[in-house]
């Protein structure tokens, strides 16, 4: 038997197979996380089914089967619910027609199929009931429309929706009203002088009942064309749409529904309190009510009656759907349906659900309207028009990303949101902070905004990591990433090792993978000043700065490499002290020379003023004066090219503009254009040191190869010395520290393990590995919970290259063995960037720094604890359910 | 509505209309023959032809080609170096009118025969330009604005001047007397709410007495007529079934309508009005209606573009301009249409002919066989005359231009026009244009 049944599914299957490749229509899968269909709870995980502008199937992943010829859209993150149906607007123009009672006027001949309607489109609605009228006591038959299509009988949802009647005091005294003329052609000749308005509430609904009383009960000679029209439409069931504000135009509303036993929709209804006890009733004859939302933002000042009076749209909501009476949001403003979302989420006072709220937009209308079969609702058959929101539909900062009318996607949000809001239980500042259920912003490459509640533009694109806990991006301070293998032997200082760097280097990968997003690369076995470039492991590696640091080594026996590296430095320092100087020289040149001028100016302006005098007497002095102006402008330019901090550049120039002449001259004898401009040059400076009498000071000769030891001598960037035996750390820490008062930074360290005391008096740090448990003499100590304690700040080197992943579990050992978390997080993140340069904005999370982290499953360093993503400067670069 | 359908009841009606027009035309015709010969001949329909000759006789087309027979009667028109074409035909217009509209917006039983006034100088130039047949059309500010005509340009008097006298009826969906748009399409759907119960009753009218549909075809309106100002229950007096005859022929399908289109959304109305009132129809479109040539194409139905072809366009919302070529859009759709030219006063010269148009169109990429059909055989069809006029076919009508050189060429002039087989204009004698451009400019 079930074999039977087996092979029956098999050529059910087959038959299913062969079925499929047939229809030519394309088939179209959205998976999104909520489904909300319009009416009851939203679908998790769900998926939409869409053919040929048709909603084939709707519910969750695993109870719809997904035709295997359908183009699949992953929605991750986002939402779908219906397209919006505007329960009411004016859509069709705002000319009334000029008589008061005119049911014949229908609305859809005034809407404008062509018209770009993609301000609705984006805002999510896709169709829209259009009103007859504004301003008149019957203005006409409204209809329904869909805001896109090319069809346009099929746009058309309903063309008689409801009949239009307007009790509020806008209809009462209306403009523009029809006052006949007399002539003799005119088809319609007045019989009857012209009659006065209606302009009270009571003549409104007299002239009403008379033409209801007509209609309900037609003559069927009858030539009157309103009652004949009015007859027809409520023949075939036809509902009325009634406009009432006040309660009195409410009751009277209600007493014409019953009268005529009519099917009502109310609208902007602004007080239903008095009716609070009749809502049971209502339900009978009431088939809707349109409730106007605004958004706030304007600030108004009521009366202080009208607050005592007026009542909140909302007020009433929770008690009409108890009473089964739907109730569909509407804006007041149609230049406010942009914020429609907004609008229907401020109904959520009244105590509504969000699914409600769906419906209210959407369903609710759409019934009320009788074109739920069409639009309104995610099911089977209906038009398959929809709309994905970034977040649940009413959530903080909910948007429209796209919207789709009859499969076809009409809008999409323009520009993927930059900004990034991620969600976690906990968040690690990497300085010793955290945060428990945290957010936190990023735009582009940096963290804008960190805690537990933050502001974000409505944009942002949400990333909720759920129990998940983010800590900063790894640093390691030694490595040999970057460059597809291990770098060995000394490598000169003016080396530009971040020039070299490629990313393609699957050891990045690997790193990374592990939560390390900032190395320092270099040279690990020199022993003399070796550059060490600090970059960012993300898809297009970034160097931060090159050098950051410079490393050397005093080998276990110190005195030979103590000796050369003082020779080294000493070079180095002389080098660094001549800039100083020259700097120093230059800015007393500077200073004197500004005095001169101004002594020069003061000269000038006393000449002058005497000019004026002596010009009528001697035409030599004249010529005298202006000459002096002359000079002043050469000066000027020599002026403004000195005083800036860097030597000018004329001067650098100057050396090799004298050594080359000679060649230039061999080489380009008829171009000779170089030439005199640089003669013309060194002619000026000749000028204005003939003026001043007092050479500028010269610019020491650069020497890329010393260049480093500036920023080392000045305390930008620290020395790594990698020092292991106690001798040896001492004679570093006295040579660096003590004698040439580098900011220092000991690699390795492992004697510590055994004379903890040798870093006192220093302020020097330790980069610790790749050995972090140093066993000597049989015991083993925990170099990094030494540190800790002995308060001395430390960061860690891998030296590894594809090894450099391993680092985080290294740490993880080290913590099992004694080092806290926090001080093994801050080792691996926050400290080490402090050792290199105060300025480093990465190694933490906060306002400005960089958006380098890595989210965990768990917290940090246990066991089950794994990586679930990873991102560098605000890029995600890993991701593990990706990687799977 | 297809152009086939159009052109079929167009027949039946031009053929009863050409019938009572032969009888009047007779007396004035030229019983001789014209033969115009060395030429290159533009039949339209059919290859053109190299030093080919068009003989007309008795005001009709007796033969087109290189070998045709010449009597010795002949009165010839040697046309060497010059190009033979069939006249052109204008889809609408209504310059012929005394005055375009009625004040009253309602009136479909009016008939431009009664206001068309041959004296108007639109005629000397419509001549001038090559123009030997126009649609005569109530203006676009009304709502139904009367019938129309199509018309010869030659002739004195419009009795003999008139091709097809019952062209169409004239209905504009721009709201007439400051209505709305809802209103005006409201009062125009009583309209012909009404017009279609008068038909429904004289049906029934008509079946209940079976003597009437012995009669002939011809005859049926005027005996129906009689009948239910007789017979029916509720008697009709004859005036007021005067005045509805005419749009019930409308609802009834017997006679199309011009439908103008102010806007893009009017396409969309004019569609669903004429699905609702099975209605014959003709598009007459604004400038705008370019926007919904993707619905026209839908619709199948023939159009008479509006005077702007080229322009350029502001999206609202990007505020971009985009340059629309109004020609390209409607050739993009596989549309087939007719060309208006722009009133005399309006701004720029150039519109204001109906080859310059075609022209425009071939500038703009549509080939110029297609350009000159929609001069000549498009509008033809469209106005259902296209077994008269459009092209130079043994048969049709002796209407002929003669141009100095290539159509749509600027320097090319017509040198001279022939309406029914009679030399309407010849350049030579042009005082005007002698006037305006001197002696030198001419020959």
């Amino acid at each position: 038997m079930s074999n039977l049944q087996s092979k029956l599914a098999l050529v059910v299957a087959i038959v299913l197979l062969c079925c499929e490749p047939l229809s030519a229509w394309q088939i179209d899968a959205y998976l999104a996380d909520t489904i909300w269909t319009g009416k009851g709870a939203p679908i998790e995980n769900g998926v939409l089914v869409v053919v040929d502008g048709k909603i084939q199937s709707v519910g969750p992943k695993d109870a719809v089967s997904i035709p295997s010829t359908a183009k699949q859209h992953h929605l991750k993150g986002r939402s779908i619910m219906p397209g919006i149906v505007a329960a009411q607007t004016q859509l069709a123009g705002s000319q009334d027609a000029q008589r008061t009672l005119t049911p014949q006027v229908m609305a859809v001949d005034g809407f404008d199929f062509f018209s770009d309607q993609g301000e609705y489109l984006e805002s999510g609605i896709t169709s829209a009931q259009i009103s007859a009228g504004e301003d008149r006591l019957m203005p006409g038959v409204n209809a329904v429309v869909k805001l896109w299509g090319e069809d346009l009988d099929k746009r058309v949802l309903s063309d008689r929706e409801s009949l239009r009647v307007k009790l509020d005091e806008s209809a009462r005294k209306p403009p523009r009203i029809y006052e006949p003329m007399v002539g003799p052609v005119s088809e319609d000749r007045p019989l009857e002088p012209t009659k006065p308005q209606l302009s009270t509430l009571a003549s409104s609904l007299a002239a009403l009942r008379v033409i209801f009383d007509k209609a309900s009960d037609p003559s069927p000679d009858s030539e009157d064309e309103i009652t004949n029209r009015l007859a027809e439409y409520l023949k075939n069931d036809g509902v009325v749409r009634i406009s009432a504000k006040s309660p009195a135009e409410i009751r009277a509303a209600i007493n014409l529904a019953k009268q005529y036993d009519l099917k009502i929709i109310l609208t902007e209804c602004q007080d239903l309190k008095p009716f609070q006890q009749d809502f049971n009733e209502w339900s009978e004859f009431v088939k809707g009510i349109v409730l106007y939302g605004q958004p706030p933002g304007k600030i108004t000042n009521p009366s202080l009656e009208d607050l005592k009076q007026k009542a909140q749209p909302w007020e009433l909501i929770l008690g009409l759907n108890q009473a089964g009476i739907p109730v569909a949001i509407n804006a007041a403003k149609s230049a406010d349906w942009k914020d429609v979302l907004f609008i229907a989420g401020q109904f959520m006072k009244g105590g509504v659900s969000q699914e409600d709220l769906v419906s209210m937009l959407t369903c609710n209308p759409a019934a009320m309207m009788g074109i739920d079969n069409r639009v309104g609702l995610l099911k089977e058959g209906n038009d398959a028009d929809f709309i994905v929101l970034n977040q649940e539909p009413f959530g903080l900062h909910t948007a429209v990303m796209e919207t789709y009318v009859d499969g076809t996607r009409t809008y999409e949000r323009e520009s993927p949101a930059k900004t990034t809001l991620i969600r976690a239980k906990r968040i690690y500042a990497g300085d010793g902070q955290f945060m428990d259920d945290a957010s936190l912003v990023i735009k582009g490459k940096t963290v804008r905004a960190i805690g537990s509640d933050v502001s974000a533009p409505v944009d942002v694109t949400v990333q909720d990591f759920g129990d998940a806990v983010i800590v900063p991006g790894f640093v390691d301070l030694g490595t040999g990433l970057g460059l597809g293998g291990p770098l060995s032997g000394s490598i000169r200082l003016d080396t530009q090792l971040g020039e070299q760097l490629y990313a393609d280097d699957p050891a990045i990968k690997y790193a990374r993978e592990h939560g390390v997003t900032t190395v320092l690369l270099g040279s690990m076995s020199a022993s003399t000043g070796t550059p060490l470039v600090a970059f960012k492991l993300g898809d297009d590696v970034r160097v931060i700065s090159d050098p950051a640091a410079i490393r050397f080594r005093v080998n276990d026996d110190p005195a030979s490499s103590i000796a050369s590296l003082r020779k080294v430095l000493t070079a180095g320092k002389a080098y660094h002290e001549s800039f100083i100087k020259y700097q120093k020289d230059l800015a007393v040149y500077n200073e004197k020379k500004a005095a001169q001028k101004k002594l020069d100016d003061a000269a000038a302006a006393k000449a002058k003023s005497e000019k004026p005098k002596e010009s009528g007497k001697d035409d030599d002095k004249k010529t005298d004066s202006q000459e002096k102006p002359e000079e002043k402008p050469a000066e000027k330019k020599t002026d403004s090219e000195k005083p800036g901090e860097k030597p000018s550049e004329t001067e650098k120039e100057k050396p090799s503009e004298k050594e080359q002449p000679p060649a230039d001259k061999k080489e380009e004898d008829e171009k000779s254009s170089p030439v005199p401009s640089g003669e013309s040059k060194s002619g000026d400076d000749k000028k204005s040191s003939d003026v001043k009498e007092e050479a500028a000071p010269k610019e020491p000769k650069k020497n890329s190869a010393l260049e480093p030891y500036r920023a080392l001598f000045s305390g930008q960037i620290p020395a790594i010395v990698e020092a292991r035996k106690a001798p040896a750390i001492e004679q570093a820490l006295k040579l660096f520290e003590e004698e040439f008062k580098i900011r220092t930074i000991i690699a390795g360290a492992d004697d510590l393990a055994r004379f903890s005391d040798l870093f006192e008096g220093y302020n020097a740090g330790v980069c610790v590995g790749p050995e972090i448990l140093i066993t000597k003499d049989r015991a083993v100590t925990n170099l990094a919970q030494l540190l800790a304690n002995e308060n001395i700040p430390f960061g860690f080197q891998s030296k590894g290259t594809t090894g450099v992943g391993q680092l985080p579990a290294a740490i993880q050992y080290s913590i099992n063995k004694g080092l806290g978390v926090h001080d093994g997080l801050q080792g691996l993140t926050a400290s080490p960037a402090r050792l290199l340069s105060k300025d480093m904005t990465f190694g933490s999370l906060g306002r400005g720094k960089d958006a380098d982290l890595v989210v965990l499953s768990g917290p940090p360093f246990e066991n089950a604890t794994e990586v679930l993503a990873v991102m560098i400067d605000g890029e995600w670069v890993y991701d593990q359910k990706e990687q799977k | 509505m297809s152009h086939l359908s159009i052109s079929k009841t167009g027949l039946l009606n031009t053929g009863l209309v050409f019938a009572i027009a032969m009888t009047c035309w007779s007396p004035i015709q030229a019983q001789n023959s014209l033969a115009i010969r060395g030429g290159k001949v533009i039949p339209v329909a059919g290859e053109s032809i190299e030093n080919g000759t068009v003989l007309i006789r008795d005001g009709k087309i007796a033969a087109v080609g290189v070998d045709v027979d010449i009597p010795v009667d002949a009165k010839i028109i040697d046309a060497t170096g010059k190009v033979v074409m069939p006249g052109f035909v204008e889809a609408h217009s209504s310059e012929g009118l005394s005055q375009a509209n009625e004040t009253n917006p309602n009136v479909p039983y009016i008939s431009v025969m009664d206001g068309i006034d041959p004296m108007r100088p639109y005629f000397d130039s419509a001549r001038r330009n090559g123009v030997t047949s126009v649609a005569v059309v109530p203006g676009n500010s009304t709502m139904i604005g009367g019938q129309a005509a199509v018309i010869k340009t030659g002739g004195e008097f419009v009795e003999y001047m008139v091709l097809k006298r019952d062209a169409g009826m004239k209905i504009s969906l721009r709201p007439a007397d400051q209505n709305s748009r809802m209103g005006h399409l409201a009062n125009l759907r009583k309209a012909l709410d009404e017009a279609k119960r008068n038909s429904d009753k004289e049906k029934s009218d008509a079946e209940a007495d079976p003597k009437a549909t012995d009669k002939p075809e011809g005859e049926k309106a005027k005996t129906e007529d009689k009948k239910s100002s007789t017979s029916s229950s509720q008697a009709k007096d004859p005036i007021s079934s005067e005045l509805t005859k005419a749009l019930t022929q409308v609802v009834e399908g017997k006679i199309p309508v011009f439908i103008y289109c102010d806007q893009a959304m009017d396409v969309g109305q004019a569609t669903r009005l004429i699905d609702q009132y099975n209605l014959n129809a003709i598009l007459v479109l604004g400038k705008d209606c370019h926007k919904a040539a993707k619905h026209i194409a839908q619709s199948k139905l023939p159009v008479i573009l509006d005077s702007q072809l080229v322009f350029w366009d502001k999206d609202p919302r990007s505020d971009k301009e985009e340059k629309i070529v109004v020609t390209e859009t409607f050739r993009d759709q596989g549309i087939p249409f007719a060309f208006q030219v722009a009133r005399a006063n309006s701004g720029t010269l150039g519109n204001n002919y109906l080859w310059y148009q075609a022209a425009t169109a071939v500038k703009y990429g549509m080939p110029k066989e297609d350009a000159l059909k929609a001069l000549t055989m498009v509008p033809a069809e469209i106005l259902g005359v296209d077994s008269f006029v459009g092209s130079l076919e043994k048969g049709k009508d002796g209407d002929v231009i003669i141009l100095t050189g290539d159509p749509l060429k600027n320097g090319t002039w017509v040198d001279t026009t022939i309406v029914n087989g009679e030399v309407v204009y010849e350049r030579g004698k042009d005082e005007k244009l002698e006037m305006l451009l001197g002696n030198s400019q001419q020959r």
